[in-house]
């Protein structure tokens, strides 16, 4: 079941039926603590899939098993058809999965240019000197930061540090890109822009695995919507079918709507 | 009043010289530092084994001091990756205080391995650039001082290009910075560690063999002195400060030679940490450190 809302996503690449990222029965605990709990989920090819739910609920634990940072305590990841879960990190991102943070990790005694030179990789058989640094000139000019290029990460406003962030995993060339919540912290006009961004990257062909608070953001730009709530995945749906769910709204607010 | 300033002027440039050497050895534990963020206290025995098995060729075959200089790099590299072996890589997340305690027992391991072997004896090591001091102007210079400051001028002209013109450098930054960062761009935490190992080892290499050269033997003091003084360059500098730790071993270098000649060589080691002192309450992050406490 191709669930993109919008129909088959345009782009590179063969459209398939199968899922790019397909979760099945992850659990993680930290000691007594079962962070996650059995949550299993599909993330379709070419799809914007976000991830929502009331802090602590598991979502960036998630992240952290699906990009190798964390070993899942039972359960399976299959990224394009193959297991991950276990792997390292480097190996995970090198097969095609990049990342951005929720507290922007940039390299700060680096220049702009170079935070994003660290990732760029030549592909195998590809011409190194030339294409490194074009392809990390051509990351700063989709992401506006071209004129920065020289400039120390402290001297970046926190958007353009969010910006900077995506170009950095972009440039490892991720067909799914999991950013955690990247509109935290910002103002209107950085989020209708960061809207564009992730619709443009769909539209270029990117799969999108999404965990987000600010739900104009989620709403505009998603075309399935998963909910976890204390380690468990309670709803899986359309953004129309999640804003009207029950439980959902009872995650978020308690129950009988009583803000506890 | 004349000749003190004189003196005073010929100790700073043979301070400056020498002190090129101390900015090696403190170069070397401040890389590892760095990257890993964890004391290697076995460096200084990594150092002075290259420095005994260069020896080995000299002493079989007569070898030139060219195969010796290549004998003290090779093998201070397999050494170090076996540092890397013993008393890092199995070593869990989180438990940043045990390489303290797995280096400092292969510094015994390694110094002890050589006292067997040697008897404790000091072995002589050859002068290849001879014993004649050479002139300067009016100062007299030590030639070996004046290769020193050559060949680590030269070292320190290829890090800085490593980290900054090469992929390995810039893996290497990331690192340093934040392994976890790094790790989500792609870079192997691990292979950039056992690289760091390789590059500091084989500065380790250099450094045994002008640290044998400038004393004239290979002896087993040589790992105590040499951690010392690494130790306080690497604080001195500003823990982690690659030029930090350049500008702390001229420093250290030019006091020391300083003191020498006013107040006596006895002087020599209570001076070096007495400054280590001062400096940290003046500049509680070293020279060149940037990182808040």
């Amino acid at each position: 079941m191709a669930a993109a809302a919008r129909g088959a996503p345009p782009g590179p690449g063969p459209v398939s039926d199968a899922p790019i990222l397909a979760i099945r029965n992850l659990s993680r605990n930290f000691g007594g603590l079962r962070a996650l709990d059995d949550v299993s989920l599909e993330v379709p090819r070419g799809a914007v899939f976000a991830l929502i739910g009331p802090n602590g609920s598991g979502k960036t634990t998630l992240f952290n098993v699906v990009t190798g940072t964390l070993a899942p305590t039972s359960g399976t990841i299959l990224f394009q058809g193959e297991p991950i879960a276990g792997a390292k990190t480097h190996e995970i991102v090198r097969r095609g999965i990049g990342r951005t943070f929720q507290n922007i990790r940039l390299f700060t005694r680096m220049s702009v240019f170079d935070n994003v030179w660290v990732a760029v990789r030549t592909p195998r058989g590809g011409d190194r000197a030339r294409s490194e640094t074009e392809r990390a000139e051509a990351l700063l000019e989709l992401t506006g930061l071209t004129a920065k290029r020289n400039e120390l990460v402290e001297n970046l406003n926190f958007g353009e540090r969010r910006r900077l962030e995506m170009a950095r995993a972009l440039a490892t060339e991720p067909r799914l890109l999991l950013l955690d919540e990247p509109a935290a912290g910002m103002g209107a006009l950085e989020l209708e822009r960061l809207t564009q961004d992730i619709r443009r990257l769909r539209e270029l062909g990117a799969t999108i695995f999404l965990i987000e608070h600010t739900m104009d953001l989620v709403m505009g730009v998603a075309d399935r919507i998963a909910v976890l709530n204390f380690g468990h995945k309670i709803a899986e749906g359309a953004p129309g079918e999640i804003q009207t769910n029950q439980r959902v709204i009872e995650a978020y607010l308690g129950r009988e709507g009583s803000r506890a | 009043m004349g000749t003190a300033l004189f003196d005073g002027t010929e100790q700073l440039i043979n301070g400056l010289m020498y002190g090129c050497f101390y900015a090696l050895v403190g170069g070397g534990f401040t890389l590892l530092f760095g990257v890993l963020r964890r004391f290697n206290l076995a460096y200084g025995s990594t150092i002075m084994a290259g420095a005994y098995a260069g020896l080995i060729p000299v002493y079989l075959f007569k070898a030139p001091v060219l195969v010796l200089f290549v004998t003290t790099i090779v093998v201070s590299v397999l050494v170090g990756l076996l540092v890397e072996f013993c008393c890092f890589r199995f070593l869990r997340k989180g438990h940043e205080l045990a390489p303290l305690m797995t280096t400092i027992g292969m510094l015994i391991v390694i110094d002890e391995t050589i006292v067997h072997l040697t008897d404790a004896v000091g072995l002589k090591y050859p002068a290849p650039f001879g014993d004649e001091s050479l002139a300067l102007g009016p100062f007299l210079i030590r030639p070996d001082y004046l290769a020193i400051l050559v060949v680590s001028i030269a070292c320190f002209s290829a890090i800085f290009w490593l980290m900054h013109r090469t992929r390995f450098g810039r893996a290497m930054r990331a690192v340093a910075e934040r392994p976890e960062a790094a790790q989500i761009l792609g870079v192997s935490v691990r292979r950039v560690n056992v690289l760091t190992f390789v590059l500091t080892s084989a500065m380790a290499g250099i450094i045994g063999f002008f640290a044998a050269v400038s004393v004239g033997s290979a002896r087993p003091e040589m790992a105590a002195w040499l951690t010392g003084k690494g130790l306080v360059v690497m604080v001195l500098g500003g823990l982690g400060s690659f030029p930090g730790a350049i500008l702390g071993g001229l420093a250290l270098g030019v006091l020391e030679f300083e003191a020498v000649w006013f107040l006596g060589s006895s002087y020599r080691d209570i001076l070096a940490f007495s400054i280590l002192f001062l400096i940290l309450m003046v500049r509680p992050g070293g020279l060149l450190g940037s990182r808040p406490a």
